[in-house]
């Protein structure tokens, strides 16, 4: 039966509509979430292939560099390969776990590298507005070097290897941290806790440190989420033209670019590399979106 | 008209930053050049006297004129590995990457547009799951193993198409689709994105209760104005597009800048390297500087801010 307002008392709000404590913005983002399916699939995948990774010694039956000349270019299911064997009869499940590894420490490597140099630097050129214009700058040589160019100039004047494409990749990387967090700190750093922050006599690194910062943190884990992806992808490229990773280590560009020549004998060892390299980027792309998504609400996909 | 005055004056400093970069990395990083060129066997007196010849003995900022002098006249020295002038090197390949850059620019806008269009079109449907299944996959495929499945499925198996080269049209169409896959995928996604942010807006639905045609709204309305962002993305698309040629000319054996500069940095060629990531990066900055131009002509609030 409805009341009429105008006759009943006013009243104060039941405090049982009003939940004790308010849920976090995290605690909010992470039961979106869980409630996204495409973003659970992409966790899954991610985590299957984190998993490959920290046991490829468990799971690899053979040592990756293992050459076996009797056995050459075992199509897959054959009898103590699953996945068959290359050219040189190295057993394809060893080389492909071993190359897990390699593919997450870059990944993790050039998130590190991109993140310490980018974080800060977007930081100091979003708050300080007389910093602002030089680091735009260094920001905007960097990025007139389109795509993979820049990667492959670092790459040659460091020589090539597994540390260069880190370090490549990961110069790479630091402007997209730069742009978001910029971006955030500038619309942050006129909000009324920052203003009160100032009032109650913090020092100006305090306020951006301790303040800010860490409210910048959830776009920095969608970008860096996705810079996985994307530096995984970027060093398998370099290590397929020849100037990243060296075999006989088993990383995925590299071994596609071995295993080209052999297409039309074993197409599974052209295949297999690819598939990895493609499950693991299409994880962490949907990852990223679910992050974005739980993150930030009014963001449209 | 002051808008593209500064926009042009800008691109002064951004090409002194983008070139000592370039100056830097080639010059300072790879160990000693005058020991490279003079190779193994050569005693400390000819080492000091190529030094000399390539006036390494000066300081940084001298240097730095000196290869800026030079690069401003198109003179980029000379390949170590062919000993020819490294302009020559590269404007015998220039075309074959330009033509592959821009087909594959062309296509990925081509069906990249429409395919995000239509998704938001018809949001929720089918064919916006279909998009979205093919841009997600489409951004996590790495290049050059659609290249490698292309080769395989349409020159080995079907034996429909050439798998290595540029010397026909039909060279182009396996080199083109791979380079453009990833730009298909990202158009759409961004192209779908920004149309349904669009078609959110109050506007939209001021338009519609005017009582215009549903047609007229998606399509006078709501892409007009997303099409000003994706023409930005079009420009950094060909950038990327520059870029990718790279490694996809590698894959299909094409002879451009792209496997040109991979095998310099293979042999050490470092002039080669140099010029190249040069001319690559001056190439970018324009197209995006043509863009900018072109957005503050389209939108006029770009030009008063």
């Amino acid at each position: 039966m409805e009341e009429n307002i105008l006759l009943t008392e006013p009243r104060l709000v039941p405090p049982a509509s009003v939940p004790k404590r308010r849920a976090s913005l995290y605690q909010h983002a992470f039961r979106r979430f869980i409630k996204n399916k495409i973003a659970l699939l992409g966790l899954g995948l991610v985590a299957v292939q984190i998993l490959i990774a920290i046991f490829a010694s468990v799971i690899a039956p053979y040592d990756p560099l293992a050459v076996d000349m009797k056995t050459v270019l075992a199509p897959p299911l054959t009898p103590g390969h699953l996945l068959g064997t290359d050219d040189l009869g190295r057993d394809m499940v060893s080389r492909l776990a071993y190359g897990a590894r390699i593919s997450f420490g870059v990944g993790l490597v050039v998130v590190l590298i991109a993140i310490s140099i980018g974080v800060p630097l977007g930081a100091l050129a979003g708050y300080f507005q007389r910093l602002d214009p030089w680091i735009s700058f260094v920001i905007e040589v960097l990025l007139a070097f389109p795509g993979i160019i820049l990667a492959l100039a670092i790459v040659a004047a460091l020589g090539p290897g597994l540390l260069s494409v880190m370090i490549a990749v990961g110069i790479t990387s630091v402007p997209m941290y730069v742009r978001v967090v910029r971006g955030q700190v500038l619309s942050l750093k006129q909000r009324d806790y920052v203003v009160s922050a100032r009032a109650l006599g913090m020092s100006e690194g305090g306020i951006l440190f301790r303040q800010i910062l860490p409210n910048c943190l959830g776009p920095i884990i969608v970008q860096a989420t996705i810079n996985i992806g994307t530096s995984i992808l970027q060093a398998a490229s370099l290590s397929f033209i020849g100037v990243g990773v060296q075999p006989p280590q088993p990383e995925w560009g590299a071994m596609l670019s071995q295993a080209r020549s052999y297409i039309i004998l074993a197409p599974h060892i052209v295949a297999l590399p690819g598939i990895a390299i493609m499950s693991v980027v299409l994880g962490f792309n949907l990852l990223g979106d679910g992050l974005r998504d739980a993150l930030d609400p009014r963001f449209i996909r | 008209m002051y808008y593209a005055i500064r926009k042009l004056l800008m691109l002064i400093p951004l090409m002194l930053g983008v070139s000592f970069l370039v100056f830097l990395m080639m010059r300072v990083l790879p160990g000693d050049p005058a020991k490279t060129r003079a190779g193994l066997h050569a005693t400390p007196e000819m080492i000091e006297k190529i030094r000399q010849e390539l006036q390494l003995d000066k300081p940084l900022l001298v240097q730095y004129y000196l290869f800026l002098r030079d690069a401003v006249h198109l003179d980029f020295g000379r390949s170590i590995r062919s000993n020819q002038p490294v302009l020559t090197e590269f404007l015998i390949r220039y075309p074959n990457t330009i033509m592959l850059t821009l087909t594959a620019t062309m296509l990925f806008l081509l069906i990249g547009i429409p395919l995000g269009v239509i998704a938001a079109v018809h949001h929720g449907s089918i064919w916006d799951g279909l998009t979205i299944l093919v841009g997600l996959i489409g951004i996590s495929m790495p290049s050059f193993w659609l290249g490698l499945l292309l080769i395989w499925e349409f020159a080995v198996k079907l034996k429909l198409l050439p798998s290595f080269g540029l010397s026909s049209p039909a060279h182009m169409i396996l080199p083109a689709i791979t380079l453009a896959a990833y730009g298909i995928a990202y158009t759409a996604r961004y192209t779908r994105s920004s149309m349904l942010e669009e078609l959110g807006q109050d506007y939209i639905t001021a338009t519609r209760a005017k009582g215009l045609s549903e047609r007229t709204v998606l399509y006078r309305h709501a892409l007009r104005n997303s099409l000003l962002p994706i023409l930005s993305q079009a420009a950094l698309g060909f950038g990327y597009m520059l870029g990718g040629s790279v490694v996809i000319e590698v894959v299909f054996t094409i002879n451009g800048i792209g496997k040109l500069i991979v095998d310099a940095i293979l042999y050490r060629d470092f002039p080669i390297v140099q010029a190249g990531v040069l001319l690559i990066s001056i190439n970018f900055v324009l197209v995006n500087l043509f863009a900018d131009l072109a957005y503050g002509l389209i939108d006029p609030r770009i030009r008063l801010t």
